[in-house]
């Protein structure tokens, strides 16, 4: 399970979480990434956000998650995954990386690594 | 829930296989196997040598509803001076043989055709965005060649390590 889950508000006041009250979890592909007013981010187990993204009016909201499968020479096979959030309109774009521990770091571009 | 991904290797069939997990690691070898020796001679000249092509691709092996897209691959630091990858990507699975692995270079350094060197930066082989909501190959498969040329002198063996290979992907 990832360290951190999304969680959006629609500017209707809609509030969507990225897993249903089953459990089950939303891709991304189902917001309407359009619509959103902010972006939350909460540790699986925690009902306080760790950070929130507001998005201006027209732009387009943005998450996914990027994630390394590593191949050791030694045979061993280790996967990490760095969380992004954020938004982009009008040739704007801001997004911020997560690591796992809850290291961020702020980007102007998606090219961070 | 996120997907559960796994790097696979495709190999040792006629038509596409079922993906062999390749967590194991990967010989560099002249022949359609993962962990085969047939060993690739370092060149005595100026010149490159390669070996036949490894096949791998993301697999999914629990689903999601999620999406995969922007596969890339790189190294994670620089190989010993003389060795090299080099990737491509491809839609379409076939059998590895002496046939189709690339031509020996008469040049140090030489890059095959049709393929880009792997390098320390992250370089796409395939950005399509694929559901993660079935099992199996997700995307298309990542062509591997090794090379060796005149300037390796670490030796023969069967056990030369080469730099972590990290495979790199999007999931939403």
């Amino acid at each position: 399970m990832d360290a951190w889950r999304w969680q959006v508000t629609l500017w209707d006041g809609t509030v969507i979480d990225e897993y249903e009250p089953s459990g089950q979890a939303r891709g991304w592909a189902t917001v309407a990434n359009d619509q959103v007013e902010r972006i939350a981010l909460f540790p699986q187990q925690s009902p306080e956000a760790l950070v929130y993204v507001l998005i201006p009016p027209g732009a387009r909201a943005r998450f996914w998650r990027r994630r390394t499968i590593t191949l050791h020479p030694d045979g061993q096979q280790t996967t990490h995954t760095v969380t992004i959030l954020g938004w982009d309109g009008a040739g704007h774009e801001a997004l911020l990386w997560l690591d796992d521990e809850g290291g961020i770091r702020m980007t102007a571009g998606d090219d961070a690594s | 829930m996120a997907a559960t991904v796994q790097a696979q290797y495709f190999g040792g069939a006629s038509t596409e296989p079922a993906g062999a997990n390749a967590e194991g690691g990967t010989k560099w070898n002249k022949e359609d196997t993962l962990t085969g020796t047939t060993p690739i001679p370092i060149p005595t000249a100026a010149g490159t040598n390669y070996s036949w092509y490894k096949m791998l691709a993301l697999a999914v092996t629990a689903t999601a509803s999620t999406n995969i897209s922007n596969r890339r691959v790189a190294l994670a630091s620089s190989a010993t001076t003389g060795l090299f990858l080099f990737f491509k990507g491809s839609s379409t699975y076939t059998q590895a043989s002496s046939g189709n692995k690339p031509t020996d270079s008469g040049s140090n350094g030489a890059v095959p055709s049709t393929y880009t060197q792997v390098s320390t930066s992250n370089q796409v082989w395939d950005s399509a965005s694929v559901s993660a909501g079935s099992t199996g190959r997700n995307g298309n498969f990542c062509y591997l060649v090794f090379g060796v040329d005149n300037t390796y002198t670490g030796g023969a063996g069967s056990a030369i390590a080469m730099p972590t290979l990290n495979l790199v992907y999007d999931e939403a």
